[in-house]
């Protein structure tokens, strides 16, 4: 039943939500309701998650994002590749990202 | 270049609660 993210899409964030740098942190600020769990919520992205967030411009596919990853992280590229499906589909399901296309 | 470690990416609740007090604790001028 889970949003399912794909190694081919291209994905970028919703305009149901706002994001400000705010000395050196990400703040995710949903702006319409039903983003958070039952209640309003500010989110932020730890330092790897934030890596991959810059990368999801629209542009790039999952598949493409992970190939640059695997270059720039020391971990295997099925471990990227996991990690980096798993923020998408969370992601998704609080409708903080958007599918663009899929090639 | 050298890589950077991996540490699984993680999106994190900065904040739970109402809109006024979530405002404020973006700032905690």
């Amino acid at each position: 039943m889970g949003v399912k993210a794909e190694l081919g899409a291209t994905y970028l964030p919703s305009e149901d939500i706002v994001v400000r740098e705010i000395e050196g942190e990400l703040i995710i600020v949903p702006i319409v309701s039903g983003i958070g769990d039952m209640e309003d919520e500010l989110f932020t992205l730890n330092e790897t998650g934030r890596a991959i967030w810059e990368k999801l411009d629209g542009r790039k596919t999952l598949g493409d994002i992970i190939g640059d990853l695997s270059s720039e992280y020391e971990a295997s590229p099925g471990e990227i590749e996991r990690d980096v499906i798993g923020l998408a589909e969370e992601l998704l399901k609080r409708k903080m990202l958007v599918a663009l296309r899929k090639d | 270049m050298e890589k950077k470690s991996w540490k699984k990416p993680k999106l994190i609740v900065l904040f739970r609660g109402r809109p006024e007090e979530a405002v404020l604790q973006v700032c905690k001028g």
